[in-house]
């Protein structure tokens, strides 16, 4: 078994996937193919970024912030995410959760359960294009339930989006930008991630 | 006779040339873009440095070393008269000094002159995606982080 991740980014201080300003992890690979994926670069199986789980773990500890993991599909690297959610438990650092597989698939597997019972915050669910809504917070379709697993709370249902502007005018987007702002970034050139 | 002498040094900037010449105790009686005359005399006159082929060549009496002290232009005109290798030499170390000094001001002044262009694009880059996000409707947050600004934009809909 490899002890490596395969990720495809990873953006520190976040404020749009969860609560607070979070380290938010997208790994690559997904098998799921849901249809108007926003992610279809972190669809491929081939390796990406490896990142050596001991690596991960002690970048994320670094940072001292909540993390988040999608991708991709984080279940797909299952082996790793157990161990990493398992460490990072006992760090009592606060994590989140996206995954494509429904609530029924992921009881079916123990392994997947047990990743889904320890992180803090699941958003379960595939992708389904028809019920996208980008007015709900943190996730892009209105089947996604959000499961608080610890501290539930109230979540102000928004559009969020964060751009980031790089020293050297480079421009990164995440979340889900109203069609005008996306053309308006199209526009000037910017990196989207989703 | 009249002779020209090359050194190792290749003069080149005709400012770096004058500071080096001045830096040596010798004036500069006159200068235009090709010439550059020195306070230093011999039997043909002020020695100058010309410019040909691209860089400043030396102009002077190829006999006055030959002839040592019984050179009458040496006394004539300096203190200190130093024979033409010699002073070349010093006036050599002082240009490439000078001209060192020179290019670490220009890159110097280039760069601030980036980063200044970068500032400018960075800030023109924000108010444009923060007047577009405000005319969407969005709420925006900005703040700056590790050099990078951040926008968080919020549209609620009810």
């Amino acid at each position: 078994m490899t002890e490596k991740f395969n990720v495809a980014n990873i953006e520190y201080g976040s404020e749009i996937y969860g609560p607070g300003i979070r380290t938010v992890i997208w790994f690559q690979g997904c098998n799921l193919g849901c249809k108007g994926c926003w992610n279809v670069d972190f669809q491929s199986l081939e390796p990406n970024i490896l990142v050596n789980r001991e690596d991960l773990l002690k970048d994320i500890l670094d940072h001292s912030m909540p993390v988040t993991f999608l991708g991709g599909e984080p279940l797909l690297q299952s082996d790793n995410l157990s161990w990493l959610v398992s460490s990072l438990k006992d760090h009592s650092i606060h994590m989140m959760l996206y995954t494509g597989h429904e609530l029924e698939e992921i009881e079916r597997n123990p392994q997947w359960s047990e990743i889904c019972k320890t992180v803090d915050i699941l958003i379960p669910g595939r992708y389904i294009e028809r019920l996208r809504n980008t007015n709900l917070s943190w996730r892009g379709s209105s089947n996604q339930p959000i499961i608080f697993n610890s501290n539930p709370e109230d979540v102000d249902e928004c559009n969020q989006v964060e751009v980031t502007i790089g020293p050297n005018g480079s421009i990164t987007c995440l979340g889900y930008p109203s069609d005008g702002l996306r053309l308006f970034l199209k526009n000037i050139d910017f990196q989207e991630l989703n | 006779m009249s002779s020209v002498v090359k050194t190792n040094t290749m003069f080149v900037d005709s400012e770096c040339l004058i500071d080096a010449i001045k830096s040596t105790g010798i004036l500069v009686t006159e200068q235009s873009e090709n010439r550059i005359v020195t306070s230093r005399v011999d039997y043909y006159g002020a020695e100058t440095f010309v410019f040909e082929n691209g860089r400043f060549v030396f102009m002077h009496d190829s006999t006055a070393n030959r002839m040592g002290n019984r050179y009458p232009w040496n006394r004539s005109n300096l203190k200190e008269w130093k024979d033409v290798g010699v002073w070349l030499k010093d006036v050599g170390i002082a240009y490439d000094k000078a001209y060192k000094a020179k290019l670490e001001r220009l890159a110097e002044e280039e760069r601030c002159r980036e980063e200044e262009r970068l500032r400018k694009l960075v800030e023109s880059r924000t108010n444009e995606i923060v007047a577009k996000a405000e005319e969407e409707g969005y709420y925006v947050k900005k703040s700056e982080r590790d050099g990078k600004i951040k926008l968080v934009l919020v549209r609620s809909v009810y």
